[in-house]
């Protein structure tokens, strides 16, 4: 215990968040939290929107994030803030987060949990920042994407445009198209940049739906018109929208295999 | 085929020693007799075999044995001494084999009892042994419906984030921690103990349901909200046990679960013709993007109803707008008075 109070003589404040749809919940972290002289709670919010706003508003050292909430969960949250808290996930019962978190050991806590357990997530953290200094930078990005082993489709995607944040069932999403280290999903006639890859795209749309046409597009195969030939064996899907795009010759053969043509 | 031999050694022992018969003379004739005797045996099988013994009447079984074995014997005499007559050319054996026909006829018929008794006795075990598998497969079939039931209907997401609150009521308002512990008990044990009974009354249920409200009002405070307007007559009618609580986690999965406003739960009750036709609307908020599910909560109190009421237009869904309404008719039944 020596180790712990060595650190936080040695530690700056910790600005805290909580964010938790419960009121109980939040109050449980709040009073687990207050054990801590360098931790404080610098907000709580409700919901993933408020999660975000406030997040981006005052830049919180640490998050404490549940993952179940209404419209906007915890790692679709994740996606759209700028910031690189230390994220404290919190769940009561999910096989695939629970399987994601082992797998990758990031610290979790199931609810309910004690406050011994509570402790070790906030030692790590302590721990973590330390190490901080001598180079091992925690990474979000990194995180995030090892979290997306997820074997379940995506049914919605959650993007950021300007103040707003708008969640867009996939159904609705027409082509995806990639541009550098961003990818443009093309919905209802808008066009929303996403910090992500094709690769994850790929994987994670529903392979019945959608099809990875070109190393940088994919469609939804309801917004596919017609196929042009281009060149010799090379065609151009054009799409409802009158989007004309390359289609490459594993493209032509994915599209044949789930089309029966 | 042992006994075959046995058998064919005792008739030839007997032969050669009670009736001083020459050894070839008696190897022929047990063979001859004994062959044809076996062969009857084997066409039996087919018959017995392939019967299903509890679908016939005894009776008829008996009758049928007699017939077959007065037919076998007359055919198998007759072949047999046929058979025999060509195979020895001997004056004193054809005396021998007239003389012996009783016997013959006797032993025959104990024969055929025997065998017939065997292959019963095959085909009653090999019955047994198949209804013995079937039943543990049921068995087995049973079991795991019922976890599966039990799965379904205590939502582990539900259980855990209660305790969750709990644990943190127990410093800010300890009354109230052990309230909601009473409460989730009390909902706990309605589940568990619910397989003793298939009805219950409608009170009783909507108690249940009550107790499942407000524990989730407790995590989710102002923003879950519900009503209930009962008529009084409506109280005791019977209900299948647990037919309404998938509604309502329905209800709050949908609603409070995944909204960031107000949602009310309005439950009506009425007696309408023969049935209770009960009303549960809520209201969503219809910018939300959700999964679609299964539907698996819907299906399985269509099917109930169906397998109780056989009748399968009794639960009716409707989404317009932002509202979800869930109408449950159940036929008539008051309490004291069960299907």
């Amino acid at each position: 215990m020596n180790f712990t109070f060595h650190i936080s003589k040695k530690m700056k404040k910790f600005k805290c968040l909580i964010i938790d749809d419960e009121f109980p919940a939040r109050s449980l972290v709040r009073e687990y939290l207050s054990g801590f002289d360098n931790f404080e709670i610098i907000g709580e919010a409700a919901n993933g929107f408020e999660g975000v706003q406030l997040i981006n508003e005052l830049n919180p050292d640490v998050v404490f994030l549940d993952i179940q909430m209404p419209k906007l969960n915890g790692f679709e949250l994740l996606e759209l803030i700028d910031k690189d808290p230390y994220i404290v996930f919190s769940t009561a019962f999910d096989q695939y987060a629970i399987r994601a978190f082992e797998k990758n050991a990031i610290d979790y806590l199931l609810k309910p949990y004690s406050k011994e357990r509570f402790a070790l997530a906030v030692q790590k953290i302590s721990e973590k920042e330390l190490e901080k200094g001598s180079g091992h930078e925690p990474d979000r990005k990194k995180m995030m994407d090892s979290l997306d082993d997820s074997s379940e489709y995506l049914f919605r995607v959650a993007i950021r445009t300007g103040n707003q944040i708008k969640v867009i069932p996939v159904e609705a999403i027409s082509h995806i198209e990639a541009d550098d280290d961003y990818v443009r999903i093309y919905s209802d006639g808008h066009k929303y940049l996403k910090e992500k890859t094709m690769k994850y795209f790929e994987n994670h749309l529903d392979p019945r739906q959608f099809v990875r046409i070109h190393r940088s597009a994919i469609i939804n195969i309801v917004a596919l018109d017609k196929l042009e030939r281009y060149e010799k064996d090379s065609y151009l899907a054009i799409l409802k929208d009158q989007t004309r795009l390359r289609v490459s010759a594993n493209g032509y053969k994915a599209l044949k295999e789930l089309l029966k043509f | 085929m042992l006994i075959w031999i046995l058998v064919m050694g005792i008739h030839f022992a007997v032969l050669s020693t009670v009736y001083q018969m020459n050894y070839i003379n008696a190897v022929i004739d047990s063979l001859v007799f004994n062959l044809l005797l076996a062969f009857f045996g084997l066409v039996l099988w087919f018959a017995v075999g392939f019967s299903k013994p509890d679908k016939a009447n005894l009776f008829n079984v008996i009758f049928n044995h007699i017939t077959a074995l007065t037919i076998m014997i007359l055919i198998w005499i007759n072949l047999g001494s046929i058979i025999a007559k060509a195979l020895i050319p001997d004056q004193t054996y054809y005396e021998f084999l007239a003389e012996s026909m009783p016997w013959r006829l006797i032993s025959a018929g104990f024969l055929y009892f025997i065998i017939v008794l065997i292959y019963y006795l095959i085909v009653y075990y090999r019955d047994l042994q198949e209804r013995y598998r079937t039943e543990l497969k049921l068995k087995e079939a049973i079991v795991e419906g019922e976890l599966n039931l039990l799965k379904s209907q205590i939502n582990p997401h539900f259980l855990f984030n209660s305790l969750n609150s709990i644990s943190s009521l127990t410093v800010s308002n300890g009354e109230k921690a052990r309230d909601m512990i009473v409460k989730l008990s009390d909902f706990l044990r309605y589940t568990v103990t619910k397989e003793d009974t298939q009805f219950t009354s409608l009170e009783k249920e909507v108690g249940n349901v009550i107790r499942y409200l407000e524990i989730e009002k407790i995590r989710f405070g102002d923003k879950l909200k519900f009503e209930f307007v009962f008529s009084n007559k409506c109280n005791h009618v019977l209900i299948p046990v647990m037919i309404l609580q998938p509604l309502y986690e329905n209800a709050v999965k949908h609603g409070v679960y995944e909204s960031t406003g107000t949602v009310l739960i309005k439950t009506e009750c009425e007696i309408k013709d023969n049935y209770l036709l009960i009303l549960i609307k809520n209201n969503f908020e219809s910018d939300v993007v959700q999964r679609k599910g299964a539907g698996i909560g819907l299906k399985n109190i269509r099917d109930r109803l169906k397998l109780i009421y056989k009748h399968d237009q009794l639960l009716k869904t409707t989404k317009t707008g932002d509202e979800f309404m869930v109408e449950l008719y159940i036929p008539y039944q008051q309490e004291n008075e069960k299907v």
